[in-house]
């Protein structure tokens, strides 16, 4: 039999009730003997399934797992984001294009080579297949964000840098931050310029491969 | 996060792994770190310590014969993955967690494969209908095994595992008021069970 509180005993056995809710609840325990009768047999349940315990496996299967994992060493620590990697080389590849001044030409798609410092042991070579850039509103902010991504695993590992060191990446990155922001009020002013586009592309770039190398550096050093 | 189980030996003879668990979690930490390295005979050691918990796990989410596979999964991805592991919880946690991600992937192809479309709610209803087990021959872990995937989840990873609803809504993508009401409606099926 079941009545409104049956559907309670379970968060009532786990301890999940507020306290009037539990008090409400004891109250009509003391007089349903049936509601008693399941919290009972509720709580051998839990009490079950807690006593169940592990068990090993009748086969061993670690000789398979060796097989499998002897031909394939750990990849090691592929820790920076990944995502951000990949944003960083659509990125880059879309302000290098700007930067050549033939982005919009271009229609059809091509590979590029992207080196993405992993950790101090491994440089991995990422292949990254650059789709067609699609305007100068997608340019800029596949670089803001990838240049975000930059500067949160450079903030990570700041800490292992020299101050001289620090100093000199960030005096670095205000610089060309603020050159960033004169050529973007520029362009606001003239956006047909070329020069100042490409002027623009070619400091985000410069950007990118500061922080980029900033990257490199503090993981080298974690 | 799970709680320290008992691990049931090939002998049958029980041992509280809570006991050494400083232990073994010491022990994993220099083992993942060789094994990182590439070192196979540490990250044995890290599977001997390991495999009873993944693969009972298995056994109860995806059932006998899919467990020997999908242990060696987990431990084969654990191995491509070491370098991630961060130390930010206990190794167990971190393993353990990879081993729920692939068995909760692993079911979709079970289920494909063996092309099982019956019905949870007729499931459930033939669980819940039995008068006793001993006329259907399934004893509290069989009734468990008998569970529609989504509700014998919950129960291993609430009941057996020891994970909050909040973590479970989480890692099933299920909101944990479901995670609640499914749990209740398992625990009133198996309660029949208990004897068995």
């Amino acid at each position: 039999m079941t009545d409104s509180w049956t559907d309670r005993l379970s968060e009532y056995v786990d301890g999940e009730l507020d306290a009037t809710t539990r008090a409400a609840l004891e109250a009509h325990l003391a007089s349903c003997a049936s509601c008693r009768a399941t919290r009972d047999e509720l709580q051998r349940v839990v009490d079950r399934a807690r006593g169940m315990g592990y068990r090993e496996p009748a086969n061993d299967l670690w000789g398979a797992i060796e097989t499998s994992i002897t031909a394939h060493p750990p990849r090691a620590g592929r820790r920076l984001v990944t995502v951000s990697w990949a944003r960083l080389a659509a990125a880059a590849a879309i302000v290098a294009m700007l930067a050549g001044g033939f982005a919009w030409t271009l229609a059809t798609r091509r590979t590029l080579l992207v080196v993405t410092p992993a950790s101090s042991r491994d440089t991995l070579v990422t292949v990254l297949r650059q789709p067609s850039p699609t305007g100068a509103a997608t340019t800029v902010a596949s670089y803001r964000d990838a240049a975000a991504d930059l500067q949160r695993a450079f903030d990570a590992n700041r800490s292992t840098l020299r101050p001289e060191t620090m100093r000199v990446i960030e005096e670095n990155l205000r610089a060309i931050d603020l050159a960033i922001a004169q050529t973007d009020s520029a362009l606001r002013r003239d956006p047909g310029s070329a020069y100042l586009n490409e002027y623009l592309a070619a400091t985000m770039q410069r950007k990118l491969k500061l922080l980029r190398r900033a990257v490199e550096i503090t993981s080298a050093r974690s | 996060m799970g709680r320290p189980r008992v691990t049931v030996s090939d002998a049958g003879s029980l041992e509280r792994s809570s006991s050494s668990e400083g232990e073994a979690a010491a022990n994993d930490a220099s083992d993942v770190a060789a094994a990182a390295a590439g070192d196979v005979r540490a990250f044995e050691r890290v599977y001997r310590r390991h495999a009873a918990r993944i693969h009972s796990t298995a056994v109860r989410m995806l059932g006998q014969e899919e467990a020997d596979d999908a242990t060696q999964d987990v431990f084969v991805r654990a191995w491509q993955r070491l370098g991630q592991f961060r130390g930010d919880s206990a190794f167990g946690t971190w393993l353990f967690r990879l081993a729920v991600n692939v068995m909760l992937s692993r079911r979709e192809v079970v289920a494909i494969r063996h092309k099982r479309h019956v019905d949870d709610a007729e499931l459930v209803e033939s669980l819940s209908s039995a008068d006793a087990s001993p006329e259907l021959g399934l004893d509290f872990q069989a009734a468990i095994a008998r569970l529609p995937p989504g509700m014998r989840q919950i129960f291993v990873l609430h009941d057996i595992e020891g994970y909050k609803h909040d973590e479970i809504a989480a890692m099933l993508g299920i909101a944990q008021g479901t995670s609640k009401s499914q749990l209740h409606r398992v625990r009133m099926i198996l309660r029949k069970y208990l004897s068995a």
